[in-house]
């Protein structure tokens, strides 16, 4: 997972937040030299590449239905990523510091039978929501130690998470659904606020919590140093078992929200919750130019890639397009996210070798600023 | 997807003519002719006298195994076998490993749904070489001695003759339909295409979307999708009953009222028997019997082991409303 040719003197995590010296003028005069320009190509390429894609598509779909652009509609585009975004947030920072968490849907599922079976043996919602919260976290705490402190590999253990934890939802179950919430629930999945579905301003919520970590703190950047040199980063005194651990942590919990959330929707824990979820949170977090070898990637490039798959299935299904042809089209994007990662790879390869002398300061190898 | 795709009961191609009497026992142990099978009592261990019965279903996650392996336990007891079951996650490979790790230990028979029809073919000529009774479920295997497959097309029928009764008497005749489908398997577009049928020749109504969901989770987005594209849209045929859950969320979530709303599936499961039950979105259910279809699991090979009929069980589905009453009741009870 690891991406090992980065320069561990160029690190991003020496380069943070590096800048020029002088005075404000010097700063605005200083010339950008050819090297620094390909990366600045390269690295917008990651940020917006699919971010223009999503508003050609948009702009299509529009062009062809009249319900599209609609404010209920794009509530509904939103309404149905909500949960693999907020999903998504932890995924890419592990994906980033070149690790992966592919047992997410079958945590989903594990909190939501676990929410249901609770409220299934009398207890109340809300000691249903702790313990359902509780499950996702632990899971995902403790497949973080089982990687981070133990060495075990991350695609190993949380595959074998994906199975385990879907099995002994079952068990604990017997598969059958646990439905009939009370209103204050439900309200969770299909309650608006200003007549916006909540699920919406809970994945924004969690998203600008990323965008903080990601750009405005120090968690983005040694994410993305650990990603791309973790002997290097720790080495400068970066925690490397430590961090991991904790997003490992926050991809539980985070799954655990989206469950319940998902149980709310359906107004039923069922073990159909979460099915495949892995895979779509993998494929926005792609298509967003988070580099699956780690060290590289934009939360925006993530967000991008999320609106795309959800506009796609809406557009898809608004336009009237037949089953096999929206499988089609979901496959391309899957394949459009591998290509677009092979091709930054290739980018950015070509950009440090181009790129050798002066300006190697800045150091832009690693993670990709939103702001 | 292949999970979910699993979801739907019985997903595999659709049965051929029942080739045998078409009755079954509905008590267990007790053979068509109203006779009691030699068996031991059910729960002891003296039970298994009849040798093993092995039952290679697909993914055991799916809510309508609780009550199909019910009534496969109560029959074998009753009629002296043990039996074996494979907890394969929908995986056809792993599926063939057990049935072909249980011909290995040596086996009475064995009742494979068959995820990838050549494949099992293969194990099941193996099976057969061993001594092996091989029964086909949802599908025929090639070389077979028996099968327990289900009338698809009598069950679309069924379903679509309802749908048609229920849009003439509150729709004036015409609907606005979305369609929940899988059309890469024969078993979806047999149900689905053979409700259609019968709808469009009772009614003047509308396809206005087809969208391949199974789960209530798949369900659940497609439809909010498809009512951004038909606000109107106010029937939803669903290839499986999970798919009911989340059609009728999607609703709920709109502030449609059900009144004006039909929404139907098939297969029997406890979440749709509810909603029906309980009046709402879920306006019908075309239902098997899934206690009696564990059962035959069971009785077909016990049927081949001693050389009497039905060989080939085909099952009907029954349509449900809130008016069934016992049947609908019965059908809950299932479930435990």
């Amino acid at each position: 997972m690891r991406q090992l040719d980065v320069n561990p003197s160029s690190s991003p995590v020496q380069s943070d937040r590096t800048e020029p010296t002088g005075p404000p003028e010097a700063r605005r005069r200083r010339s950008v030299t050819p090297a620094e320009q390909r990366r600045r190509v390269v690295t917008w390429a990651q940020q917006n590449g699919v971010l223009f894609a999503l508003l050609a598509m948009c702009a299509y779909f529009a062009s062809q239905s009249d319900r599209f652009l609609t404010r209920g509609n794009i509530n509904i585009i939103l309404l149905q990523v909500a949960v693999t975004g907020i999903i998504a947030v932890p995924a890419a920072m592990l994906i980033l510091a070149g690790y992966v968490d592919l047992s997410v849907g079958s945590v989903m599922v594990l909190s939501a039978i676990a929410f249901g079976q609770v409220i299934d043996g009398g207890g109340s919602e809300l000691v249903a929501v702790i313990v359902a919260l509780a499950v996702g976290t632990t899971w995902g705490l403790t497949s973080g130690f089982f990687i981070s402190y133990l060495g075990f590999s991350p695609i190993v253990v949380t595959l074998g998470g994906l199975a385990a934890a879907r099995g002994i939802a079952q068990v604990w179950s017997e598969a059958i659904t646990v439905s009939g919430f009370s209103g204050t629930f439900g309200k969770l999945g299909i309650g608006r606020w200003f007549d916006t579905p909540i699920p919406i301003f809970l994945a924004g919520g969690v998203f600008l919590l990323g965008f903080y970590a990601w750009n405005q703190s120090t968690t983005g950047r040694h994410l993305a140093a650990i990603g791309s040199d973790e002997v290097a980063a720790r080495a400068v005194g970066i925690r490397t078992k430590r961090m991991p651990l904790i997003v490992y942590g926050l991809s539980g919990l985070a799954a655990a929200i989206g469950g319940l959330i998902v149980t709310s929707q359906l107004d039923g824990a069922s073990m159909s919750i979460g099915q495949g979820e892995e895979l779509t949170v993998l494929t926005a977090v792609l298509l967003g130019g988070v580099s699956f070898k780690g060290g590289r990637g934009s939360l925006m490039g993530v967000l991008s890639g999320l609106l795309f798959l959800g506009a796609l299935r809406n557009g898809l299904i608004l336009l009237g397009v037949g089953t096999f042809w929206q499988q089609v089209a979901i496959g391309a994007a899957l394949f459009f996210a591998a290509a677009l990662d092979v091709l930054y790879q290739r980018l950015e390869r070509l950009a440090l070798e181009k790129g050798t002398d002066a300006d190697e300061s800045t150091g832009l190898t690693g993670i990709t600023d939103d702001d | 997807m292949a999970a979910g795709a699993a979801g739907v009961f019985a997903l595999a191609a659709c049965g051929d003519d029942e080739k045998g009497s078409g009755t079954s026992p509905s008590t267990p142990g007790t053979t068509p002719d109203g006779t009691t099978a030699p068996t031991d009592a059910p729960g002891t261990t003296a039970a298994a006298a009849g040798g093993k019965i092995g039952f290679a279903w697909t993914d055991t996650a799916i809510e309508v195994y609780k009550p199909l392996i019910a009534g496969a336990k109560e029959e074998a007891a009753a009629r002296g076998y043990e039996l074996l079951e494979s907890n394969n996650g929908g995986d056809v490979t792993k599926q063939l490993a057990d049935v072909s790790t249980w011909v290995g230990q040596g086996l009475t028979g064995v009742t494979i749904l068959p995820l990838d029809p050549a494949a099992t073919n293969n194990t099941a000529k193996e099976a057969k070489k061993a001594g092996v009774i091989v029964v086909g479920y949802s599908d025929k295997i090639e070389g077979a001695d028996g099968s327990t497959t289900f009338d698809h097309v009598q069950g679309g029928t069924a379903l679509g003759e309802h749908a048609s009764a229920w849009i003439n008497e509150n729709l004036g005749g015409s609907a606005k339909i979305g369609l929940l489908v899988i059309d890469e398997m024969q078993v979806g577009r047999e149900r689905i295409d053979s409700a259609m049928a019968v709808i469009d020749e009772m009614t003047t109504s509308e396809v206005v979307g087809r969208v391949k969901a199974v789960s209530a989770a798949e369900a659940l987005p497609a439809v909010q999708s498809m009512l951004q594209k038909d606000p109107d849209m106010n029937v939803v045929i669903c290839v499986a009953d999970d798919g009911c859950t989340g059609a009728a969320q999607a609703y709920k979530a709109a502030g449609i009222e059900p009144d004006g709303i039909y929404i139907a599936g098939f297969d029997g499961a406890l979440g749709a028997l509810n909603s029906v039950k309980e009046g709402g979105y879920v306006k019908a259910d075309a239902a098997l019997d899934l206690k009696e279809i564990g059962r035959s699991v069971v009785y077909v090979i016990d049927n081949i082991k001693n050389g009497v009929e039905p060989k080939d069980k085909l099952h009907p589905y029954v349509i449900v409303d809130a008016t069934s009453g016992q049947a609908l009741d019965d059908l809950i009870a299932a479930f435990g």
